[in-house]
């Protein structure tokens, strides 16, 4: 049914996660995974591109809000970017943007970490 | 056994009438004859029996022509007063031997005797041999049994001898072959031994519930098959590597012996049946747990490596072709048995689940107020719908003082019995809050702090908390991440969104700080409507979702209606949106009309 996939680059010392398809109970696995296998390698800078991401449940959010602890205590971040207006109004309800950063694009989440 | 009897019992009868007094045996010799005739009679009985046992094909026609043949030499020992007829009498004596060697040589039964009881047989058949030759010697030469027989009649005595000689050829040939068979009798015993364990292994297959019970009967049969002295199992979903079913090893041993069969040099061992001398690994071991030799079979179904089956034993002799076969199928058996028990399990879990979900759904439902609160200025209507998996959705009314009423709507993100679980904690915290409290955003700033115990990191509630206060004609609202409000007053439909977190997100004074106090003074026939998310994600066959602005126009176009018949509206749209497509969330709505205070009104 729902397809969902992520690819890893990095880009310096921050690494961009894609995230493609639908993120819900079923395939919030995969991306705790994803993010898993950073923290593993001491890598804590992360932006996550929602570009082609069509749709996210609260198990999805749920992964974010598992992370960005451990992700912050190391003096990293987990920072959102690029999504479409569906998604963002899922987040922006919850109140997302007053603890996450969100960029409109993937350039101003990576250039934020450089900064 | 009896028939040794009789034939021991038989030859002292002999020996004794040998010496016996002529006089003594004229007065006994019918009854001796009769009893001649008995014996001979079951011993015939006896011999026919051994021929038919365990014949395949009909070979009636072989016994019975003995049996003509044997009646014809013996009739024939009329004419031995006439000489130069003897030649009949050797006719048809020569043919029954011949007869008699080829239905001796019919005695495939013995195949199917175990080693022991071929060893008995060959000690049995040596003394009925011997037996059966003193019987011949004693007829052949002029002695007292011979002559009263002859008295009797001489075909009777003549047939006599013919069945001693049957006898001693039947036996002579049973004593050969039988120790011709010894040699292999072990390979048969084997070969027996496994056919019965795999049969005992296929009826556990279809029966068998408890996975120890089906471990422990694989480790044992695998020990008698395989010629071993030691089994285990090790199945590959376990990461402990835990020896399951363990027979006669210890868990150290094991661990050491699976090390060894896995070691990096027997890179195969993991695909297929593999053998090592394992001499060296355990020789600080007791002596009881010294093996030499172990092997390794994977138990594969459907080319998924479900565990491995292990052997070891003592002997200094190592595993042969034999076991390695036997290894083999018996892996393949155990593996079937093992997929089929844990296909088993599965599906009682998954039963099990789902009664758990029924459970889980019964308890939300008895959570969740059983009736409305009729009340003069304000209208309610609240409809609730579960969705198969829970989806942890929450409301609630509350009688405050002061003339106020306050209300809850909330969703515990996740589903299943887990969500219920949080949901029953979350109405146990605001129950007991609003009794000290009537101001919502400081119930839910007590609520994140309090419920930061029980949720789980990645989990959350969104929540509206909301008070009715009917002295100032006012309605207080916080919002922690929930959907919006919507308000339809006179005309005009617009969503209410004051700002705040979701419960969980945070459980630092952030949470505090962006929870929005928002208050709204009333104005009569004000609706207001609240929701869970599975009525604005409620998909379609295109996936597409029912949204906020379907809803909002449903409610526009409901101005004068009552509350109930609003939310009938709402539920039939959405159902109909919905069509076809399972329900993945629970559905929750609440509606409220506000009525003014008319007596303040005309006052």
């Amino acid at each position: 049914m729902a397809e969902f996939s992520t690819t890893h680059r990095e880009n310096g010392e921050v690494n961009i996660i894609e995230l493609n398809g639908y993120l819900d109970a079923h395939t919030a696995q995969h991306l705790e995974i994803a993010i898993s296998d950073l923290i593993v390698k001491n890598k804590y800078k992360v932006v996550v591109n929602f570009e082609r991401l069509k749709y996210i449940s609260s198990a999805g959010l749920g992964v974010f809000m598992a992370f960005i602890e451990t992700m912050r205590s190391n003096s990293g971040d987990i920072k959102l970017a690029a999504m479409q207006p569906s998604v963002y109004n899922i987040f922006d309800l919850l109140g997302f943007p007053l603890l996450y950063e969100i960029f409109p694009t993937e350039t101003e989440a990576v250039n934020k970490f450089n900064q | 056994m009896f028939l040794a009897g009789f034939r021991s019992l038989l030859g002292i009868d002999e020996l004794e009438l040998l010496t016996a007094n002529t006089l003594f045996v004229s007065v006994i010799t019918f009854a001796f004859d009769l009893l001649i005739i008995v014996i001979l009679s079951y011993l015939f009985l006896v011999f026919r029996l051994l021929f038919f046992l365990k014949q395949r094909k009909n070979v009636k026609t072989y016994f019975t022509a003995l049996l003509v043949f044997l009646a014809l030499a013996s009739f024939a020992t009329l004419l031995d007063e006439y000489s130069g007829w003897d030649f009949v009498k050797m006719a048809f004596t020569a043919n029954a031997i011949i007869l008699m060697t080829i239905n001796s040589l019919k005695i495939s039964w013995i195949a199917f005797l175990t080693k022991k009881e071929k060893k008995q047989l060959l000690l049995f058949a040596f003394g009925l041999i011997i037996l059966f030759g003193i019987s011949i010697s004693l007829l052949n030469s002029e002695n007292g049994i011979s002559k009263i027989l002859n008295n009797f009649s001489s075909s009777l005595n003549y047939f006599n001898l013919l069945l001693n000689i049957y006898g001693v050829i039947y036996f002579s040939f049973l004593f050969v072959i039988t120790l011709f068979h010894l040699p292999t009798a072990e390979a048969f015993d084997r070969k027996a031994t496994e056919v019965s364990s795999l049969q005992i292994l296929s009826r556990l297959i279809n029966r068998v519930l408890d996975f120890k019970e089906l471990g422990d009967t694989i480790t044992d049969l695998a020990i008698k098959v395989c010629n071993a002295d030691a089994a285990w199992i090790m199945l590959t979903d376990d990461e402990t590597n835990t020896p399951v079913a363990p027979k006669n090893v210890g868990f150290v041993t094991a661990d050491k012996i699976q090390s060894v069969l896995f070691s990096s040099k027997n890179k195969h061992a993991l695909n297929e049946i593999s053998f090592a001398s394992v001499a060296v690994c355990n020789e600080n071991e007791t002596k009881n747990e010294q093996f030499c030799y172990a092997a390794s079979a994977p138990l594969k179904s459907y080319n998924n490596i479900n565990g491995y089956l292990f052997i070891a034993k003592k002997s200094e002799v190592p595993f042969d072709d034999e076991d390695r076969n036997a290894l083999e199928t018996f892996s393949d058996y155990a593996s079937l048995a093992i997929e089929n028990a844990k296909l088993l399990k599965s599906s009682i879990e998954k039963e099990r689940l789902e009664r758990e979900l029924d459970v889980a759904r019964e308890m939300q439902q008895k959570l969740l107020p059983q009736s409305i609160p009729q009340l003069e200025r304000l209208d309610i209507s609240s409809v609730f719908v579960p969705a198969f998996e829970v989806g942890g959705d929450y409301y609630d009314f509350f009688n405050l003082p002061n003339n106020k009423f306050g209300f809850i709507i909330a969703d515990v993100s996740g589903k299943g019995i887990s969500a219920a679980f949080v949901m029953a904690e979350l109405r146990g915290i605001v129950e007991s809050l609003v009794l000290t409290y009537d101001n919502p955003k400081e119930i839910l700033v007590k609520t994140n702090a309090i419920i930061e115990r029980t949720l789980e990191k990645k989990s959350f509630i969104t929540a509206v908390f909301g008070v009715f206060d009917f002295t100032g004609e006012k309605l207080y609202l916080s919002r922690a991440g929930h959907s919006s409000i919507l308000l339809l007053r006179d005309d005009n439909i617009r969503e209410i969104l004051p700002r705040g977190v979701g419960l969980g997100l945070t459980y630092s004074g952030k949470f505090e700080f962006y929870l929005e106090e928002y208050s709204l003074q009333l104005k009569e026939n004000d609706i207001f409507v609240l929701y869970t998310d599975g009525i604005t994600e409620a998909k379609d066959g295109k996936m597409a979702d029912f949204g906020v602005a379907t809803l909002k126009n449903i409610i526009s176009a409901s101005k004068d209606e009552a509350v109930d018949t609003i939310a009938k509206k709402i539920m039939t749209e959405v159902s109909l949106f919905s069509q076809g497509t399972p329900q993945h969330d629970d559905i929750t709505l609440l509606l409220f009309k506000w009525k003014n205070n008319l007596e303040k009104q005309h006052g």
